[in-house]
């Protein structure tokens, strides 16, 4: 129950209850974290990214019908937070300052995939979305379906197509791996 | 179904973007940090109005706004209103809520939307404090850096300094914010004035009169788990001379505690009054307080005024530095004493990042920049100027938003007061941006 929209929580979270919203949101908060984490490359804005996207879902609460699926409701925000996010005039000065620099210190595995990194940060958004939420979060196709709203086929193109794009960063990794 | 080369794919992208696991505090920080106490309500229809429109503030205000005397308690959730929003510049891309003072109205501005909350206009008939702060859900009547690093007290000087017929003393108290009392840490001679909170508990001014030569401010602290073992800080005042023969003995005085240090601010005092002065350059001298050392970061160059308005989150100072035409002291350029208009350029800010090793904020090229005051939290440097706030952020100076006036009305000041007082603002030198220069009470949250 606790992935999933129960009526009487949504009202009461409507009504300003912040243990409602918590019950609705919360679990949701660490996959979020690492989808924003996976999409921005950069700690902070992940966590700004998953904050803006809570308080987006919780204007959007009005529009929640009960028994929606909260998992792929709240990471769809998240992702399109993402998507503003990647857009806006901060991250652009961020990614200029922090460009191929690892965020969990300098192990020579993340050292050497700057170049990969990179090649993912020029991915479209969408194959890029793809790919975070089925190899890095792990979730299923339909799972990836459901978060995109798009049908599973299509999930499969990009997350083709977004691997042919990185196959000679994949590849130069296997040199040094 | 998984492929061998999915897996391959998979090891590796996870390796390249490396472990992400969330801080243990960040679900309750992001649940926390809803507005649902500052009543914008859930509803699409009730955010409209923040989003989209800028209310004709003085009705609003007038009708909706509850107005509260002696307030220090926490505000409630139904005591806050939305009364219109900045029109936003930049969108920032991170949620906080801003707490600030214009003129009369104390309010907090929500980002990344601009939302304006107001808890509540001030009484103009009662005197108002210079400053304020807004700290565990409270508005105190201090400036920032008077408030303890926790937020739950505060501290300050009263002084006889000025009184005719008496003789200067002052008193460093602490209020403790949660059962509304005040213990007196220290008394003594001559005129004090709190700086700030340090590692040895608050650290004041005190008005040095026990050595000969320049005169200056000592630097005093006193613990508030020890206010018997208060004690002066160093080998202050920092002794210096005047290099120019035209200039009296400088004047030295701690401005700030930031950093594990004091800093001082040198002031030329001219022999006499004369149209040709040219103040001394002024010094941003660092006081250690381990070990009481004191170095000069930063001399200004001549025809330039410098003052110390903030740190960063490093404790480096922030400065401003404002040139005057020659002839023209910056007293006067200031105090509009001079006949003809005088439209001064605006500040130089610079971060000064080590002995002379600064790092340039905004060149003064920018008339629309002219900032009077900064605040540093976790987002970056806010800068107040009229009409307008900006950030910086990650080496960059940023326009946020232009702030509406009629956000924060002009207050009207009493009968027989007009032209006495300091309530409303002056007429600004024609090219002067106008508006409302918010005062920041407090760090983004």
């Amino acid at each position: 129950m606790a992935d999933v929209a129960a009526a009487e929580l949504v009202d009461q979270a409507k009504a300003g209850d912040r243990g409602a919203f918590d019950a609705l949101v919360g679990p949701v908060i660490d996959p979020a974290f690492r989808l924003a984490f996976g999409m921005l490359h950069d700690r902070e804005a992940a966590e700004d990214a998953v904050q803006e996207a809570a308080f987006r879902a919780w204007r959007s609460l009005g529009n929640l019908r009960p028994g929606t699926e909260m998992r792929p409701w709240f990471l769809a925000i998240v992702a399109n937070q993402c998507r503003s996010t990647l857009r806006g005039r901060w991250h652009k000065v961020l990614k200029l300052s922090g460009l191929g620099t690892p965020s969990q210190g300098v192990e020579d595995p993340v050292v050497r995939g700057a170049d990969l990194r990179r090649a993912i940060r020029q991915l479209k958004h969408d194959q890029r979305l793809a790919l975070v939420l089925h190899f890095y979060l792990d979730l299923s196709l339909e799972e990836v379906a459901a978060i995109t709203r798009a049908p599973v086929g299509t999930v499969k193109s990009r997350i083709h197509r977004a691997v042919v794009r990185l196959r000679p960063q994949l590849e130069a990794e296997e040199v040094f791996g | 179904m998984t492929t061998p080369d999915d897996e391959q794919a998979r090891r590796k992208i996870r390796g390249a973007l490396g472990v992400a696991e969330p801080e243990p505090g960040l679900r309750s920080r992001v649940i926390t940090s809803m507005p649902i106490d500052l009543g914008f309500g859930g509803s699409r229809r009730q955010w409209a109005a923040g989003g989209v429109a800028i209310v004709p503030a003085l009705a609003v205000v007038a009708s909706l706004v509850v107005a509260r005397h002696g307030g220090t308690s926490p505000q409630s959730a139904s005591e806050l209103k939305v009364v219109g929003t900045l029109n936003m510049t930049t969108q920032v891309g991170f949620r906080c809520t801003l707490p600030v003072v214009g003129y009369l109205t104390q309010a907090r501005i929500s980002f990344p939307d601009g939302g304006v909350a107001v808890d509540r206009t001030l009484d103009p008939a009662q005197v108002k404090p210079f400053a304020f702060t807004y700290a565990g859900g409270r508005w105190l009547p201090v400036p920032p850096p008077w408030v303890s690093p926790d937020g739950r007290a505060y501290a300050y000087t009263t002084t006889t300094s000025g009184v005719p017929g008496k003789q200067a003393t002052s008193a460093v108290f602490v209020h403790d914010v949660a059962t509304g009392k005040a213990r007196e840490l220290w008394s003594g001679d001559n005129s004090g004035q709190v700086l700030g909170w340090g590692p040895g508990g608050v650290y004041f001014n005190r008005q040095g009169s026990s050595q000969p030569g320049p005169i200056g401010s000592e630097l005093w602290v006193v613990d508030p788990a020890n206010p018997a073992g208060a004690h002066r800080v160093g080998p202050n005042p920092p002794q210096s001379q005047a290099s120019d023969p035209a200039v009296q003995p400088t004047y030295k005085t701690f401005v700030r505690i930031a950093g594990g240090a004091a800093w001082a601010v040198t002031f030329g005092k001219p022999a006499a009054p004369s149209p040709t002065y040219v103040a001394a350059p002024g010094t941003i001298d660092r006081m250690d307080l381990r070990d009481g050392s004191v170095s000069t970061w930063y001399t200004a160059p001549d025809g330039v005024s410098v003052s110390m308005v903030g740190a960063d989150a490093q404790g480096h100072p922030v400065l401003f530095l404002n040139a005057f035409p020659k002839g023209m002291g910056p007293s006067a350029a200031s105090s509009g004493t001079v006949s003809t208009p005088y439209l001064p350029p605006p500040p130089e800010v610079l971060l000064l990042t080590g002995p002379n090793q600064t790092h340039t904020i905004a060149s003064g090229s920018d008339s629309a920049f002219r900032p009077s005051l900064v605040l540093t939290d976790s987002h970056g440097m806010w800068f107040s100027s009229p009409g307008s706030l900006w950030l910086y952020r990650n080496g960059e100076l940023t326009k946020v938003a232009d702030v509406p006036a009629e956000l924060f009305p002009t207050p009207t000041p009493p009968p027989g007061a007009a032209g006495k007082g300091n309530l409303a603002p002056g007429s600004p030198a024609p090219g002067f941006p106008v508006g409302v220069t918010l005062s920041l009470a407090g760090a983004c949250t």
